[in-house]
């Protein structure tokens, strides 16, 4: 570093009688001077190499001129400046390099507008082990395009490409053209469910029930062609609106006895100390044909070591049978059933009518049952898959 | 057999003057420096002495070979006497 140093120019002032003799002298010398500028009469710039400016010192004081050799100029000026300051100028260097390794190397994967792919495109990175960090010339973006277009044939095309040191993927959703009405896509409404038809009103294709028909579910309400002026069948896609009666049943069957517990005053309390994975002791039987419990548990140690004290009370308690009110029994069952026609049909405000029925069965039960009466929407449009089913049941029907 | 041909100024020492413009002078084989103003330069040669004349005239590079002039220059001109202007 020193040597190269001595390779940059000085200035040098030089001040004296016949300054002709002492460049004419250093050039003798073999001293190449440069940039030589007369400042005054007996004053005289020049620059120098400094590994010569001893010899040119030497001359001068041979000559009886004055030289004052200044700093260095130029880039040399700036390497003296960091040769002074090594700490400084290597953690520079080191910065340096540690930046150009980093720009070497994908630090992040980022997935633009990429929707319900992006999870995806994700694990798809992790099968072909692309993951962050790692080297971006161990990335080969063309084949990862063609990877990830392979994978996914409905995505029009995918950009992979660099910004900084992220990897920034965007797959592009084709949108796919409108589907033309074509003779395959012949569609007809078909019944949801079982009903009477109550009204029908027919935006396009042909009706195949009347207002009063009982349909089931999946018959054709409307089929999905039409007669032209000159006679022929076009097919279409059925669409039009069918309200139904339908009807809705709930069911409850409830006993007339109940059983109510008494207790008889007796209890027993038993304790053990318990850790997870045994007792200190193990806890005696109960002497009770039938009791209720009550356990409580207290931790003995804290939470470092699991072990509590286990406590039980056993009470004594007779179950008893007893018959109910007959009219009780009914008027519960039958606010059961209707609750829970209720649930069945989505709210009170859809039934257009509700009945019941209460009866006995086998002396000790009581059933309810709840039937409501709606009118719905039953027609649905039957999918192209669909096409032959609704067919056969035409027939059926 | 050919004779070799050498150009006269490197067999005789005579020195080769390169002017580019009003502002560069590059002498070379030249034999020293015999006065030097910012106004006039002399510079001692076998031809006699050659003087260069102008203003703000310094030497870009000055070797005991060689040197360039640099500044505005007026006129370059020989003299047979040696020393005086």
């Amino acid at each position: 570093m020193r040597r190269s140093l001595r390779k940059w120019p000085v200035v040098v002032r030089v001040e004296g009688l016949n300054l002709n003799r002492f460049v004419r002298t250093a050039g003798e010398a073999g001293i190449r001077l440069t940039q030589v500028r007369r400042l005054s009469l007996r004053r005289l710039k020049a620059l120098v190499r400094e590994e010569e400016l001893p010899a040119l010192t030497d001359i001068a004081v041979q000559g009886g001129w004055q030289l004052h050799a200044g700093e260095r100029k130029g880039s040399g000026r700036v390497l003296a400046w960091l040769s002074k300051r090594w700490l400084l100028s290597a953690g520079a260097a080191a910065a340096l390099i540690a930046l150009a390794a980093a720009s070497r190397v994908m630090w992040r994967i980022e997935v633009v507008d990429g929707g319900s792919y992006t999870a995806d495109i994700q694990s798809a990175l992790q099968e072909l082990n692309i993951s962050a960090p790692m080297l971006r010339c161990q990335v080969d973006i063309g084949q990862l395009r063609e990877a990830l277009e392979w994978r996914y044939p409905r995505i029009a095309w995918i950009e992979c490409g660099w910004r900084g040191t992220t990897l920034v993927i965007r797959p592009v959703t084709g949108v796919l053209p409108m589907q033309e009405e074509t003779p395959t896509g012949m569609r007809h409404v078909v019944a949801a469910r079982d009903a009477v038809v109550k009204q029908i009103v027919t935006r396009s294709g042909t009706p195949a029930v009347k207002p009063g028909d009982i349909v089931r579910a999946g018959d054709i309400l409307i089929k999905g062609e039409e007669r032209t002026s000159d006679g022929a069948v076009r097919p279409v896609a059925a669409r039009g609106r069918i309200l139904g009666r339908v009807w809705q049943a709930a069911e409850i069957v409830m006993p007339v006895t109940e059983t109510s517990t008494r207790y008889t005053g007796n209890r027993q309390t038993v304790w053990t100390v318990r850790t997870p994975w045994f007792d200190f002791w193990p806890m005696a039987d109960c002497g009770y044909d039938t009791w209720d419990t009550s356990v409580s548990e207290m931790p003995l140690c804290g939470i470092f070591l699991p072990m509590t004290l286990h406590m039980e009370t056993r009470i004594e308690a007779i179950c008893e049978r007893s018959r109910r009110e007959l009219q009780d029994v009914k008027a519960e069952a039958e606010a059961a059933a209707l609750r829970k026609l209720y649930e069945i049909a989505g709210g009170e405000e859809s039934l257009i009518d509700i009945w019941g029925n209460c009866s006995m069965i086998d002396s000790e039960k009581v059933q309810a049952s709840a039937i409501g009466e709606m009118l719905v929407e039953i027609g649905v449009q039957s999918s192209p898959s669909d096409m032959a089913a609704p067919e056969q049941s035409e027939d059926s029907g | 057999m050919h004779e070799a041909i050498f150009p006269k100024e490197v067999i005789a020492g005579v020195p080769r003057l390169t002017l580019t413009g009003r502002e560069r002078l590059h002498v070379e084989q030249h034999q020293g420096l015999m006065d030097y103003e910012p106004e006039h330069i002399v510079l001692r040669t076998v031809c006699g002495l050659l003087r260069v004349t102008g203003a703000g005239m310094g030497f870009q590079m000055y070797t005991a070979a060689e040197a360039v002039i640099t500044g505005r220059i007026d006129q370059v001109s020989f003299t047979e006497r040696e020393g005086r202007r």
